[in-house]
């Protein structure tokens, strides 16, 4: 097993900003005292860091509502619903991958196919179709952005599949058995499911940005919930009157998904590190 | 080698088919007829039902699809609504816009990103390295519609330096020759106009550009890494070249082949990346046609936006794999030799 | 016990190709040295044919790269003197000895399937070669290109000249690399295990080139091997190394007839061609001792079936033992 660097600047920027969305999110009720919802047209338009603010650390929006309750409720949804999207596409891809390539033949060509269609579409014009099509739920956004999620977990449990059975073939008669639930437990399972969770940190991040842009594009959650996205797309109509309303749900997808790039990173780093150049 | 060539864009077909299949497929299961899905809701019965032949809506679904079919390559891809227009004029109107954008944000991205990268990737382990490594993260973890917000922020808003949207400024215009205003605008010897677009085309394309900089950069430095442990590195020291040489005539052009497939693999995200910028800036292109034909539920047009971006993609796929074709000449001698 | 002659004097640095004194090479990793290479001596002469044969982990390669100095200093240190005519590749400035590789001094490497760029043809390889060192037209590089390429024995330059490194077999990349060597006509060619990787029918092919050139250009030779059998019927002089130190050194048949050494010894019985029928097949017992764990004395001492405690105790030095013969060792064979 490889040596867990954790002092490796990635790991700890990544934790840190990955950590405070995640503490914002889940204890944000207790550091604000206003309600997302809550609107109040007297105090509209109020400045961040500023004393006058009457206690909003982040500002309020055109209606008055506190910009920081706000963020605390985008965190969520961001959170949860890239987690439950990173979920279903792990399991799902990795359980079609698996079964496609120990099936093999026909049925493995033509699951290979679908991915192949699957993954011919740009991203987000498959979630957008979808969204346009089905209607914008909350079940047809999750599903619109699994769509093409669970095609690398596929990809890696089918080759992963692929390679056990050709060791089958080629041994010997009496390793078998007893011996092919050991291989999987020792060789393919490790290296599946760190393969896995590496892709699944980056997926996270992708989940985020795409749930975020569909937000942005009026495409996402129903506008009553507050997301980071939507929020994005109200403020730049201030932007110049109010740069708080833009800025600061942009900055909140910009630290979480810096955080899982670099916690992405430092996990691939400890299993793949590279050598030195043969230049002078 | 045209034989090649041929082949090779006729197996993107297979893949074309799948995909028209499958929106096929989406249309047919999504809530309601395709009828009145694909009409205005106060359509008359006459209307629907005229749809209906059509289309062929009681006819078995096979039947369907090959009529469909044969409307694409027909370039019939239905009636904007809200335009009353047809799709695929709407979108050939646009497309130059948007391919002009794209053209320009890719080559932006890769003449910062590929130096960039080449200097990260010489300066490994060091400070260098490090301070480019953490650039690159961020340029790919920031949204690209939070980052287009914050430079309009700077430099239209707070600066005043750049316009903050379109293509062109009221009272502005361009003889389309090509529809790409920054050729048309020189063809013609409208230095003006040229330096009009151009302001007008920078910040849309430093903030596409500023998604891809980052990927760019992190695949030229670990192309380079790869290939500086190659052995012939070594050749080339004892013929005694320097280390600039080495690099650009021996690093380089071996790691161009890596690096054109990662910028390949991107090509979907800067398809994506596009109807975002062009919404944020107001880019008469195809991506604020889909924006608004989703709001408004024009949903013919959507439809066809979604082929045509797709379509291109698939064709662009096959465009790089012609690319390594002519950049590696292995790649050409094992087409020879799989056809002896 | 014999006496020990005193060593010979070295020739005169002025008839000399490469020459080593005293070399000593250490390999660097950020703060940290290790020595590799100990006390090394030699001295190679216009078109002399050269062999410094070694196990692997003897250094040889490491003398290979630190002559032309294909590793920044950041990466290795030279002690010593090592000079290559009359520069002190120690002490060179980057830029000479940019001047000097492929110029002065070429070298030919390992794996000649890996040592080419794959995406340039024969003929811009070695054409990059002039234009890195000279002025020569188009029209005169190109010709001697095609001359380079029947040196190296290809019967249909112009067809091979336009190929690129994967439609060509090992041996014929090799060829390539050697015309690559010769293109500025050096005085000295590395050649670093350059059969290693080939086979033997080639291997020999190889050999009788780089003889071939020596002959018509009076090109000095450096030949890096593991291989005592390969080099006895081309080398001038061999050099015999073990453990970063020359164990022996002299005239390739004498060393080879008669080594005075009790390594050299041991290894020539090693080899399967020396077997006589019904012999066991011998080989040396014990291990090569690793880099960091040398020790002063013979570093062979403990595999030696010669050993007295006093081998270990101080540095030995080189002796002669036979005329034009030296070997580093207090009991030398006679």
């Amino acid at each position: 097993m490889t040596r867990w660097r954790f002092r490796d600047p990635k790991f700890v920027i990544g934790v840190l900003c990955v950590g405070l969305i995640v503490v914002m999110a889940a204890f944000g009720d207790f550091l604000s005292p206003f309600d997302a919802q809550r609107q109040n047209l007297m105090d509209a338009m109020l400045p961040p860091f500023d004393v006058e603010s009457a206690g909003h650390i982040f500002g309020t929006d055109q209606l008055g509502r506190d910009v920081f309750a706000r963020m605390v409720s985008g965190a969520r949804v961001s959170l949860l619903i890239a987690a439950v999207v990173v979920l279903i596409s792990g399991v799902a891809g990795v359980c079609i991958g698996a079964v496609s390539g120990y099936l093999g033949g026909v049925r493995d060509l033509f699951i290979q196919k679908i991915v192949e269609t699957f993954w011919a579409f740009p991203a987000i014009l498959l979630a957008i179709a979808i969204l346009a099509l089905f209607g914008q739920t909350l079940q047809n956004l999750i599903l619109a952005l699994t769509l093409q999620r669970w095609i690398p977990y596929a990809r890696l449990a089918r080759a992963q599949t692929l390679s056990l059975r050709s060791r089958e073939f080629v041994s010997a008669s009496k390793i078998l058995g007893g011996s092919t639930t050991w291989i999987l437990r020792r060789h393919i399972l490790p290296n599946l499911v760190a393969s896995s969770i590496i892709i699944a940190t980056f997926s996270m991040a992708t989940a985020i940005i795409a749930e975020a842009s569909l937000s942005f594009l009026g495409l996402g959650v129903p506008p009553s919930i507050p997301t980071w996205g939507g929020m994005l797309a109200e403020g730049r109509s201030y932007v110049t009157s109010a740069w708080w309303l833009a800025v600061f749900p942009g900055l909140g997808i910009f630290v979480t998904v810096l955080g899982l790039n670099l916690l992405g990173d430092w996990l691939r780093d400890q299993f793949d590190p590279k050598e030195d150049l043969n230049l002078v | 080698m045209l034989k090649n060539i041929a082949w090779r864009l006729l197996g993107a077909i297979p893949v074309l088919l799948l995909v028209m299949f499958g929106v096929f497929v989406l249309v047919n299961l999504a809530p309601g007829d395709a009828a009145t899905l694909l009409l205005p809701e106060d359509a008359t019965p006459e209307q629907v039902a005229s749809f209906r032949a059509a289309w062929g809506l009681d006819q078995p679904l096979l039947v369907q699809f090959w009529r469909f079919l044969v409307r694409i390559v027909h370039l019939d891809l239905g009636t904007s609504l809200r335009y009353q227009d047809s799709v695929g004029h709407l979108i050939a109107m646009r497309l130059p816009a948007t391919l002009e954008l794209a053209l320009v944000s890719l080559a932006l991205a890769v003449a910062v990103g590929v130096p960039v990268g080449t200097y990260a990737a010489l300066k490994k382990g060091k400070l260098g390295d490090g301070v480019v490594s953490i650039f690159a993260v961020a340029g790919v973890s920031a949204p690209s519609f939070w980052t287009g917000i914050l430079l309009v922020l700077l430099f239209s808003a707070t600066l005043n330096l750049l316009p903050s949207g379109s293509r062109l400024p009221f009272g502005v215009s361009v003889t389309p020759t090509t529809g790409f205003y920054l050729v048309d605008t020189l063809i013609h010897g409208d230095f003006d106009s040229f330096r009009i677009a151009v302001r007008h085309i920078v910040l849309p394309a430093v903030t596409l550009a500023f998604s891809m900089v980052g990927i760019i950069a992190r695949i030229t430095r670990s192309a380079i890494v790869d290939v500086g442990q190659e052995e012939f590195v070594y050749t080339a020291v004892a013929k005694g070249l320097s280390r600039g040489q080495i690099v650009r005539r021996h690093l380089l052009p071996n790691a161009a082949i890596p690096i054109s497939t990662i910028v390949g693999l991107e090509l979907g995200s800067l398809i994506s990346g596009t109807i975002i910028v062009e919404v944020i800036f107001s880019w008469p292109g195809v991506g604020t046609l889909l924006y608004q034909s989703v709001t408004v539920r024009d949903t013919q047009l959507t439809i066809g936006v979604v082929l045509v971006y797709t379509s291109m993609f698939i064709v662009l796929n096959v465009l790089i794999d012609l690319f390594y074709y002519l950049v590696d000449p292995r790649m050409r001698s094992s087409y020879a030799k799989a056809r002896a | 016990m014999s006496e020990s002659k005193p060593a010979p004097q070295p020739p005169a640095s002025r008839d000399l190709v490469a020459e080593g004194r005293g070399v000593g090479i250490f390999l660097r990793r950020g703060a940290d040295e290790l020595k590799v290479v100990d006390n090394f001596d030699f001295a190679i002469g216009r078109g002399e044919f050269f062999a410094l044969v070694g196990e692997s982990g003897s250094g040889k390669t490491i003398i290979a790269r630190a002559l032309m100095r294909l590793l920044p200093p950041t990466r290795m240190r030279i002690a010593g003197s090592l000079r290559l005519g009359d520069t002190d590749v120690a002490k060179a400035e980057e830029k000479t000895m940019r001047r000097l590789r492929g110029q002065r001094v070429s070298m030919i490497f390992q794996e000649p399937m890996t040592s080419l760029n794959p995406i340039m043809t024969v003929e811009d390889q070695i054409d990059e070669a002039m234009r890195v060192h000279g002025t020569a037209s188009k029209a005169e590089r190109a010709a001697r290109i095609s001359q380079l390429l029947s040196d190296v024995l290809f019967r249909n330059p112009d067809q091979v000249r336009r190929m690129y490194p994967h439609e060509l077999s090992g041996g014929m990349r090799q060829r390539v690399m050697i015309a690559i060597a010769l293109a500025n006509d050096p005085t000295l060619l590395i050649a670093d295990e350059p059969t290693t990787a080939l086979d033997v029918t080639i291997q020999h092919e190889i050999m009788e080139i780089l003889v071939g050139l020596r002959n018509r250009y009076s090109l000095s030779v450096l030949f890096i091997s593991h291989d005592l059998a390969l080099v006895h019927s081309y080398a001038d002089t061999v050099a015999v190394l073990y453990g970063g130190t020359l164990m022996e050194r002299g005239p390739t048949r004498q060393v080879i007839h008669a080594p005075t050494h009790p390594y050299t010894a041991a290894l020539l019985a090693c080899m399967p061609q020396r077997r006589l029928p019904g012999q066991r097949q011998t080989a040396i017992e014990g291990n090569v001792p690793p880099v960091t764990e040398w020790f002063q004395g013979c570093r062979f001492a403990p595999r030696c079936p010669r050993r007295q405690p006093v081998c270990t105790e101080a540095a030995i030095p080189m002796v002669a033992t036979r005329e034009q013969q030296e070997a580093r060792c207090l009991f030398p064979l006679t």
